[in-house]
């Protein structure tokens, strides 16, 4: 079970919290601009790197705030857990 | 060992506290207690409206401000929940809502909504923390501390009021406190869980 810093609350583990995938992730605008192709692009393809990621997090069962966590995907590693309000912390490798 | 009476149908009717005694550990479904869910950008408005009506100052993160009758409660940044009598709670939701008005807030009357159930006895935290991931210990939630968490697969907002006697509020969704209910009688009577001190 993974151990998250909620930026408000502090340590607490996994099942109170919801994963929110990957950022940045930028809705492409305005829809009647958009091909199809640039809309399965957003909707459908992630990076989905071996490595660290930053992604979206929802504290649900706490303060019910949505927060920036840079994680790995190989060992699960936590290296910063952020606000959204924050600037996004640099991508790692 | 759990000794199981039927002392709910009060509460389930809405009526008076309830007690069940399970040897070393108590039940106790408090009542005549009004909620107003306070919700706003403007803490400094609020923190106003709040001196002026209640004397409350506004908690920091996870932990209860109390004065008199009246506790106020952290949620998240921008939430906080005012317990106060229920004789009281529409006059002082009248009260708020008419200070505020010039702010962005929401003054919300959330007293049918919720059940608080006050758990006491020595091993109150170690059947709370057989449903709970929170450490409930005194020297890691002491008093006037309030943590919002999943308590028994529901959404709980869990409060120790004092430092003596040692107890634990949890404040549930009311239709999920027949379930808090039958899950505590099971968890008490858990053999599982320390023995008595
Ligand atoms: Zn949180």
């Amino acid at each position: 079970m993974l151990q998250i810093t909620c930026p408000c609350c502090g340590p607490r583990d996994e099942p109170e919290f919801r994963w929110g995938g990957e950022v940045p992730l930028v809705r492409p605008g305005p829809p009647e601009q958009v091909s199809d192709e640039a809309w399965a692009e957003y909707l459908f393809t992630r990076d989905n790197p071996k490595g660290f990621v930053r992604e979206r997090w929802l504290h649900a069962l706490g303060c019910r705030q949505w927060f920036v966590v840079v994680r790995s995907t190989v060992t699960h590693e936590i290296r910063a857990t952020t606000r959204l309000t924050d600037t996004l912390p640099e991508a790692l490798t | 060992m759990l000794e199981h009476q039927q002392p709910f149908a009060p509460l389930i009717q809405g009526g008076d506290t309830t007690f069940v005694a399970m040897s070393d550990i108590q039940m106790t479904w408090l009542s005549g207690w009004g909620f107003l869910l306070l919700q706003s950008p403007s803490e400094s408005a609020l923190q106003d409206a709040l001196m002026s009506h209640t004397g409350l100052r506004l908690p920091a993160p996870q932990t209860v401000s109390t004065r008199g009758d009246y506790a106020l409660l952290w949620l998240t940044p921008k939430e906080w929940l005012l317990a106060a009598p229920a004789s009281e709670t529409e006059s002082l939701q009248a009260a708020l809502t008419r200070q505020m008005a010039t702010c962005l807030a929401a003054v919300i009357d959330m007293s049918d909504a919720l059940a608080v159930c006050e758990l006491s006895g020595t091993r109150c935290a170690d059947v709370l923390m057989s449903g709970c991931t929170l450490d409930l210990h005194a020297d890691t939630f002491p008093s006037g501390r309030c943590s919002r968490t999943g308590l028994a697969d529901i959404p709980a907002i869990l409060w120790n009021p004092a430092r003596e006697p040692r107890a634990v509020r949890c404040i549930v969704d009311r239709s999920h406190a027949r379930h808090l209910r039958d899950w505590l009688a099971d968890a008490a009577g858990c053999p599982g869980l320390p023995p008595a001190q």
